[in-house]
């Protein structure tokens, strides 16, 4: 199933800091998880991951380093402390926005719930 | 579109030019990776799998746009400028404290050497060269004479062993009248550990002179702190 681009775009941040918050990733490494996490749901223009991570690193919620493995330098992605405040603000705005969804749209049987 | 074209088309759009190589690496970077995954779960071969990767990435002129709003240009090259004075301040900074310590070393070699060798002034330059050790402290006496004044000429060395914060005063001197030991004047140069001394010392007359120079107050030498030398008078107009 495709999403909406509005849908998937405020959220990809806290997707993103989310995977982040597991452990160090470089950004192929991000494109990747999200897929195979989200079972091709997330499938989006690659390309737009790195100015959101450059963004993020601009405004210190993530720190980047480069390191080499298997022969190939790649820049990884840490999350920072100011980053993981960010993540729980967003996770709270998620889970916020998300119940005020659903209470809406099953507003009815829950009336009596 | 190839790799190349890709990559000159999403840079093009960030204005910032320091970052664009940086950039150009880390998307040439997930292209590999893209493709090599593309390669191996999806059994293409290389080529196919580069212009799937590519076309995976999107739009580039969008892509450069986006990347171009990351990587503000203002703040980004009021860094780069403060990075440049930076750089410049410590190069500058460091030129002229090497250019003073070679200046002050050649300085001070000028010096020690210029003491070393009498002027016009001395006559009757006799050479002594005899050392004295006092404590860490080493002292020649290397040459006494007359100068064309009537004064007495005194040419010493002084060398610290070790490290010490203070050198040897200059020497002192007396003379046949034992009216106690002078001092004189004159100067010496100093290096970090060793100073290199002309002085001259009022002598109260011009006859030949029975010298006692050094350090006749020190305690606690083991050897001798003064050198003992015969002066033949003042001449006049001798060399």
């Amino acid at each position: 199933m495709t999403f909406d681009k509005g849908l998937l775009g405020g959220s990809t941040r806290l997707l993103v800091l989310s995977l982040l918050n597991e452990g160090d990733r470089y950004g192929y490494e991000i494109i990747r998880t999200l897929a195979e996490r989200s079972e091709q749901a997330f499938a989006f223009q690659e390309g737009t991951l790195y100015p959101i991570l450059h963004k993020m690193e601009h405004a210190g919620w993530v720190r980047a380093y480069e390191k080499t493995a298997d022969g190939r330098k790649r820049r990884y992605y840490a999350i920072t402390d100011k980053g993981k405040k960010q993540l729980a603000d967003e996770r709270e705005q998620w889970q916020a926005f998300s119940g005020a969804v659903t209470r809406v749209i099953e507003g009815g049987a829950h009336a009596f719930a | 579109m190839n790799q190349a074209e890709f990559l000159n088309r999403v840079v093009k759009k960030v204005r910032f030019l320091p970052d664009r190589p940086d950039i150009r690496e880390e998307l040439t970077g997930h292209l590999l990776d893209s493709k090599d995954w593309l390669m191996e779960t999806e059994g293409l071969d290389e080529e196919t799998a580069l212009a799937q990767a590519i076309a995976r990435m999107g739009d580039p002129d969008a892509l450069g746009r986006e990347l171009n709003h990351a990587h503000n240009p203002f703040l980004g090259w009021l860094w780069w400028l403060s990075q440049l004075v930076c750089v410049l301040t410590c190069c500058t900074l460091g030129l002229l404290l090497a250019f003073s310590l070679v200046a002050g070393g050649l300085g001070t070699i000028y010096n020690l050497a210029n003491y070393s060798t009498p002027g016009d002034e001395v006559q009757q330059l006799m050479p002594v060269h005899e050392k004295l050790t006092l404590g860490p402290h080493r002292a020649e006496i290397r040459a006494v004479g007359w100068t064309k004044d009537g004064e007495i000429y005194l040419s010493y060395r002084t060398w610290t062993l070790g490290r010490y914060s203070w050198n040897l005063s200059a020497p002192q001197v007396q003379f046949t009248d034992k009216e106690g030991p002078h001092g004189g004047s004159g100067s010496a140069a100093s290096s970090l550990f060793m100073s290199v001394g002309a002085y001259t010392y009022e002598a109260t007359d011009r006859g030949a002179q029975t010298l006692i120079i050094g350090w006749p107050d020190w305690n606690g030498a083991q050897g001798p702190t003064t050198v003992t030398v015969e002066l033949p008078a003042w001449k006049e107009g001798a060399a």
